[in-house]
């Protein structure tokens, strides 16, 4: 959605923006000129709005195939002498960390800023790591804002000492940073654009590692003293109780809810509001940390400031007490919110704070509602040929009877009840990865990768060259949905348009298998079930990889294309009398338009969400199904 | 920042509903309005996994100054439920007993009741628990009322129309009005009779 506010060049203007969208203003503001990005959530909002805006810019702006590459993107702009941006979700940086190990080395012209989301709780991710360490572990200074305003500004501050220091800077942002919404003061955009610059003279590089990595530490520490007045950092009133409390990032807020809470007076407790996780400011911290008996740490993530706290305690011979995740004042797991700080700063502060306790009044049980895949969604089709084919072909549960290897997208719900398809899930292209070490074990199963095609092109494409070159014996199913379903449908290589909405060359999965020279490459309409069955049948007969492409466009994405083409979506026709309750479909097939009626004990469909993709007709055992049409039709 | 005669300077509201309802539209709209007139806003956005069919709860603070994006547990003045189911589960957690919920009765069944592996407590059961702990339950037929303004996606619309004849905003029912206009610039004469309908069918049940 292009927003005019992201390129409003009005000064002082308050307006309300996303953090993910704040940070792509302050992309503007900064003067980035290449920007580059995977997407993943929390972050895709960022290049979202970028990308929107970015041609109006005159910025160059794109989806790239993976974080990795987007990374070295953004460096190679930035050695360029041009500011760059790359974002990725947390689990992003761990496929760009290769690049980021060496480029921290090699340094940068240009400010640098990776926009790293973290995810604790794992709202839509498979773990709860804190990327402040890889700021750590690569030696980079690191931002860490608590609000959309300090979102802008940190991409501004972040490119500054960047720039100033000749190192990357990483911006940690989370889902409550990059999923909140909030008033921004927008600053002015710069006019120059700047031309790239590739200097002769310097080879950008990590050898010889020693060397190198010398200038790494020297650069660091020529920015201490920047970092230290960042205005990101502030303490907020002296208190008048022996403990201070050292808030990082949106830590702050949610301090400043808790004292609410706990009905404690404005400015009688003191606030290190901190900014800077890496390098931590040591002066700044180290005034604070001798004024008071007790630190209480508040931090969404691992208990990274709490540990550096106490580093810098042991080099001061000073011996506060402090509090935090380590020591049971706060969870380690799960995200922290205002009741969890209430509870930890009250321990502390020895009142009483219990969160209420939530009942359900008249003892009503609220039946779940967990996410499903869509109604008509070529997954769904997918999945339930697998698992015919399999019953077909072993005689047996799909689950004893083989061994199927998940991937990350829509579709990893598949993980989940009642869907229970994978036997492993880990990361972007484990599933064909994992089915190649399963397959070498020499187990008498079939072994099948499932995966999206974003997916297969992110990660999935050098284990399938392993498993064709070593001869793993494994049967690659990519649901080809022509985007990337699940972060808001990005273009994927498939889509045949980029980012900033020009037109691309469609990558074809199957073309892709066949120049690996996978034996068995087979297409197949995700929503032709017999023919699809069948094929997955076939390659479990057949020794050696194979690829089969169930292509379907992605039914939400159906849905819009049909209405624009002016297909009529009519729900098929169930007839009562054929329907013998046998329940095939609303078990096995699982698409939420099926409704399973109890009292008549008869299948139904529902009318407003059924897409008419026609695949429930195609499976009922008695041809109770029949008529209707929608996306089926595309 | 301007508060309007009468009204509480501050609100926390949570808005309640299934993915796909346009909840996230919603707030965002409520934002703006309050950033016009002036106010700090944090709008918390749960995204789910980014599929349909799942809960969807955002969290909105209006105050001179805001910090937590997070609704403390029952401290929510107000729950605008999308959905009966939703805005029971919502009120339980985040509703200050006594506050105020507005529900859309339109039922959206959850796969598992589909599935028959559970079952949706009758509408009256829900009512009566969200009576129980708050003070003031009003129900609004949005669906219906936003296929009348012509297009059943302006629930949201047809709810916020509803929010603001109840009167709970630190600022006047036209703002929101107004800002509907500005924020959904496509279908402007659907949405704002829309925002009318919801508004009117609200004033109607109070003076009764």
């Amino acid at each position: 959605m292009p927003r005019a506010e992201l390129l409003e060049d009005s000064p002082g203007k308050k307006v309300l923006l996303l953090g993910n969208e704040a940070f792509a203003r302050g992309a503007i503001e900064a003067n980035v000129q290449v920007a580059a990005a995977y997407p993943g959530t929390p972050s895709s909002e960022i290049m979202e709005a970028l990308a929107s805006i970015a041609e109006a810019a005159g910025i160059y702006a794109e989806w790239s195939v993976n974080e990795k590459v987007a990374f070295e993107i953004a460096y190679a702009a930035a050695v360029a002498g041009l500011r760059s941006l790359c974002s990725m979700k947390h689990v992003g940086l761990n496929v760009a960390s290769d690049a980021l190990m060496v480029a921290n080395y090699a340094g940068v012209e240009g400010g640098m800023v990776i926009i790293s989301a973290d995810d604790p709780s794992g709202h839509s991710s498979q773990n709860e790591q804190d990327n402040r360490v890889f700021a750590k572990f690569a030696e980079l200074p690191c931002l860490e804002p608590a609000m959309p305003q300090e979102a802008k500004d940190s991409v501004v501050i972040g490119c500054e000492i960047s720039e100033k220091c000749k190192l990357p800077l990483i911006v940690r942002s989370l889902t409550r940073l990059s999923h909140v919404r909030g008033e921004v003061e927008l600053g002015p955009i710069p006019k120059e654009k700047r031309k790239p610059n590739i200097k002769w003279e310097i080879t950008y590089t990590g050898f010889p590692a020693p060397d190198h990595h010398k200038m790494l530490h020297d650069r660091l520490s020529s920015i201490v003293e920047d970092l230290e007045k960042v205005p990101l950092n502030r303490i907020e009133a002296e208190g008048n109780e022996d403990i201070g409390v050292v808030a990082a990032g949106i830590g702050y807020n949610y301090v400043k809810e808790a004292l609410k809470l706990l009905k404690v007076k404005e400015g009688s407790v003191a606030i290190l509001k901190l900014g800077v996780p890496h390098p931590i400011p040591k002066n700044l911290v180290a005034g604070f940390l001798k004024s008071y008996d007790t630190i209480y740490v508040v931090e969404d993530g691992f208990p990274f400031v709490e540990e550096e706290l106490k580093k810098i305690c042991y080099d001061l011979n000073i011996h506060p007490t402090i509090l935090g995740k380590l020591s049971g004042h706060l969870p380690l797991e799960g995200e922290i919110d205002p009741d969890k700080v209430a509870m930890g700063l009250a321990k502390i502060l020895g009142l009483s704070y219990k969160p209420p306790e939530v009942t359900v009044p008249g003892g009503i049980e609220l039946p779940r509602r967990t996410l499903s895949l869509c109604a008509g969604c070529p997954h769904l089709a997918t999945f339930y040929a697998i698992k015919q084919a399999i019953r077909k072909e072993m005689k047996g549960d799909p689950r004893k009877f083989s061994v199927i290897c998940g991937d990350i997208g829509c579709y990893g719900l598949g993980l989940f009840h009642p869907y229970n398809m994978f036997h492993t899930h880990i990361c972007m292209g484990a599933s064909i990865g994992c089915a190649n070490g399963f397959a070498q074990t020499g187990i008498d199963r079939p072994v099948i990768a499932y995966l999206g095609e974003s997916t297969f092109f992110h990660a999935g494409m050098p284990a399938l060259l392993n498993a064709v070159y070593n001869g793993a014996n494994i049967k690659v199913v990519v649901q080809d949905n022509y985007t990337t379903a699940m972060t808001g449908h990005q273009p994927s290589p498939s889509t045949g348009l980029t980012a900033m909405g020009k037109p691309a060359p469609r990558i074809a999965v199957e073309d892709v298998a066949k120049a690996f020279k996978v034996p068995f490459v087979k297409v197949v309409d995700a929503y032709n079930i017999d023919e699809l069955i069948e094929t997955i049948r076939e390659a479990i007969r057949t020794p050696g990889p194979a690829v089969i492409v169930a292509r379907r466009l992605c039914a939400e994405l159906a849905r819009r294309e049909a209405r624009r083409r002016g297909i009529k979506i009519l729900p098929p026709k169930i007839d009562t009398e054929k329907c013998t309750g046998c329940k095939l479909c609303v078990t096995q097939l699982l698409c939420p338009a099926l409704i399973w009626r109890e009292n008549e004990k008869k299948a139904d469909i529902d009318p407003l969400l059924c897409g008419g993709c026609g695949v429930c007709a195609q499976i009922c055992p008695q041809k109770a199904i029949s008529g209707g049409s929608g996306i089926g039709d595309l | 920042m301007e508060t309007c005669k009468g009204k509480k300077d501050e609100i926390a509201l949570v808005i309640a509903g299934v993915g796909g309802q346009g909840t996230l539209l919603a707030s965002q709209i409520i934002g703006h309005a309050a950033v016009k007139r002036g106010f700090s806003v944090r709008i918390s956005e749960t995204f789910g996994m980014s599929q349909r069919g799942g809960p969807v709860v955002s969290h909105i603070r209006i105050a001179k100054t805001v910090y937590s994006p997070l609704v403390p547990l029952m401290t929510a003045d107000l729950v605008l439920g999308f959905e009966p189911l939703e805005a029971l589960r919502a009120s339980v957690k985040f509703l200050t007993r006594g506050g105020s919920v507005i529900v859309n009765t339109r039922i959206v069944y959850p796969v598992e009741v589909n599935r028959g592996d559970a079952k949706y407590p009758p509408l009256e059961k829900i009512l009566e628990a969200l009576r129980s702990i708050a003070s003031e339950v009003v129900t609004i037929d949005a669906t219906t009322l936003a296929i009348k303004a012509g297009s059943p996606i302006s629930t949201n619309i047809v709810m916020l129309g509803a929010l603001a004849a109840l009167e709970k905003l630190p600022f006047a029912p036209e703002d929101l009005r107004e800002a509907v206009k500005e924020r959904v610039p496509r279908d402007v004469d659907i949405n704002l009779r829309a925002f009318d309908l919801g508004f009117q069918a609200i004033r109607e049940q109070l003076k009764r």
